[in-house]
C-alpha cells in the first residue's frame, strides 16, 4: 500500500532516537532571546520589521534586517532627503499622500488566472478566499491612516502589509516562471486593491519587468519612465538596470 | 491576538528550530528563518484553526519559508547544500547521540526538500497523513507517495553515509 515502504532497522532505529530526543534541540539562550526580541519588535512597530522586498535574486521575499541594519542610518538620511526633495518640488499635491496615478493603458494579455501559490513555493499563502479576485468588489481600499500609538491602526497596517505581499507575491513568482500575462495579472489585481499602497513602488517595478518580459517594449519603457519620475530615488531604479539586457 | 501568536512562538520555540534543522536551514541562518516564521504567523494567525494542533499548522509555515530561504541562497551561495552540525556547542553532551543526529541530517539533507518535509512529519513528528496533506497543501495520494520514496531514499542515504564512515562525519 502506498506510504507502507518498511524503513531499514537501521533507519527506523536512528528515528526512534531521534523522537526520543525531540527535546534536544534547544538552542542557547542567547539565541532564544534575541529572536524573541525581534519578534516582539516587529509587534511594536507600525511595519512589520525586517519585511521588505528584495527584487533581486529571489525576488519578492522577506528578508529580516540584521545584514541591513549597518547602512540604515544612510538610508534614513538618503529617505528624508529625497522626501524634502520632492515636497520643494511640488511632485506631492496638497496632501501628503502619493498621486493618484493614471490607469494603466491596457496591455494585451490573457484574461487574468486565479492567483495560485504552489506548495513551497510562496512565502505567504494565497490570499484567504474572501479576498480572492471573482468574489472581491472592486472599490480601491484606502491606506489607512497612520496615527502613532495605535494599537488598532499598527494591527490594520500589518494586515494590509501582509495582504499586498500575498497579492504580490504571485506576481513576483509568475515572473520567475516568464508568465508575464499571469504577472500583469497579479499586479492589475494589486493595483485595485491597493492603488497608493505601501507596496506600490514594487508593484511598479515589477510592472516594468512583465511588460518588457512580454515584449511590450514601448509600455515597458513608458512605465520605466513613470517610476523613475515618481520615484526618482528609488532603490529599486538600479534593480531595473541591472537587469542588464533584459530589462529598460 | 498578536500577543497570543507570540506567546505561540516562544512556547514552540524549540520545536521550529529542531525542524527548521531537520529541513535544512543552515546554523547561520537559523535566527533570520526563525524571523520569517514568525512574522508569517503574525500575518496568518487569525486563520489559524485553534480546534487543530499547532504544530503541523507551524511546520507547513515552517516549510515554505525553509523552502523559499533555501531557493534564495543556493542561488547565491552555490554548493553549501548541508551543514554539519554547529561545532561549538552540541545539542547533547552525549557524542553517540550527537553523531546519530549529525547521520540523521546528514542523510535527510540528500532528499529533496519537498520529500523530506513528508518524512519529518510523520516520523519524527508523528502527524497523521491526512493532515499533513492539508498542511502542505497537496493531495493525499502525493502525501504516500512522497513518504514511500522519501523512506527509500533515507535507507539509500544512509546506507550511503555509512559506508563513507569516518570520512564522512
Amino acid at each position: 500500500m502506498l506510504g507502507r515502504r518498511p524503513l531499514s532497522d537501521r533507519a527506523r532505529a536512528l528515528l526512534e532516537r531521534e523522537r526520543e530526543r525531540a527535546h534536544g534541540w534547544e538552542a542557547d539562550e542567547a539565541i532564544k532571546s534575541r529572536v524573541m526580541r525581534r519578534a516582539r519588535s516587529a509587534l511594536e512597530r507600525d511595519r512589520p520589521s525586517g519585511v521588505g522586498l528584495r527584487l533581486v535574486g529571489s525576488g519578492l521575499a522577506t528578508v529580516t534586517p540584521r545584514r541591513w541594519l549597518r547602512p540604515l542610518p544612510l538610508v534614513a538620511a538618503a529617505l528624508a532627503a529625497a522626501g524634502l526633495a520632492a515636497a520643494s518640488a511640488g511632485l506631492y499635491s496638497s496632501s501628503s499622500r502619493e498621486p493618484e496615478e493614471k490607469p494603466w493603458p491596457p496591455a494585451n494579455v490573457a484574461p487574468p488566472p486565479r492567483p495560485r501559490v504552489a506548495v513551497g513555493g510562496a512565502l505567504l499563502p494565497a490570499a484567504p478566499a474572501s479576498q480572492a479576485p471573482a468574489e472581491r468588489a472592486p472599490e480601491p481600499r484606502p491606506a489607512p491612516a497612520t496615527t502613532a500609538g495605535n494599537d488598532s491602526t499598527r494591527s490594520l497596517n500589518v494586515k494590509q502589509y501582509a495582504t499586498e505581499l500575498a497579492l504580490l507575491e504571485p506576481a513576483r513568482s509568475s515572473l520567475s516562471r516568464g508568465d508575464y500575462s499571469a504577472a500583469l495579472s497579479a499586479l492589475g489585481q494589486h493595483r485595485r486593491e491597493f492603488p497608493n499602497g505601501q507596496l506600490s513602488q514594487e508593484r511598479e517595478a515589477l510592472r516594468v519587468r512583465a511588460l518588457w518580459g512580454l515584449g511590450q517594449k514601448p509600455a515597458a519603457l513608458a512605465a520605466a519612465r513613470a517610476f523613475r519620475k515618481r520615484y526618482p530615488r528609488s532603490a529599486l531604479l538600479s534593480w531595473l538596470k541591472d537587469q542588464g539586457d533584459q530589462a529598460p | 491576538m498578536a500577543h497570543e501568536c507570540l506567546h505561540a512562538y516562544q512556547r514552540e520555540l524549540d520545536y521550529l528550530i529542531g525542524s527548521l534543522r531537520r529541513l535544512g536551514v543552515r546554523f547561520a541562518d537559523t535566527e533570520d528563518v526563525l524571523h520569517e516564521v514568525f512574522l508569517v504567523m503574525l500575518a496568518r494567525w487569525d486563520d489559524y484553526d485553534r480546534a487543530r494542533p499547532l504544530r503541523p499548522w507551524l511546520f507547513g509555515i515552517a516549510f515554505r519559508v525553509a523552502s523559499t530561504q533555501r531557493r534564495r541562497t543556493t542561488r547565491e551561495v552555490l554548493g553549501g547544500d548541508h551543514e554539519a552540525e554547529d561545532q561549538r556547542r552540541g545539542p547533547d553532551d552525549d557524542m553517540a547521540a550527537k553523531e546519530d543526529r549529525a547521520l540523521l541530517l546528514g542523510a535527510l539533507a540528500q532528499l529533496p526538500i519537498e520529500r523530506r518535509a513528508v518524512l519529518i512529519m510523520h516520523e519524527l513528528d508523528e502527524i497523521p497523513m491526512r493532515e499533513i496533506a492539508q498542511q502542505l497543501s497537496i493531495p493525499l495520494f502525493t502525501a504516500y507517495s512522497r513518504l514511500r520514496k522519501a523512506r527509500h531514499e533515507l535507507d539509500v542515504a544512509l546506507a550511503r553515509l555509512y559506508k563513507g564512515g569516518a570520512r564522512a562525519w
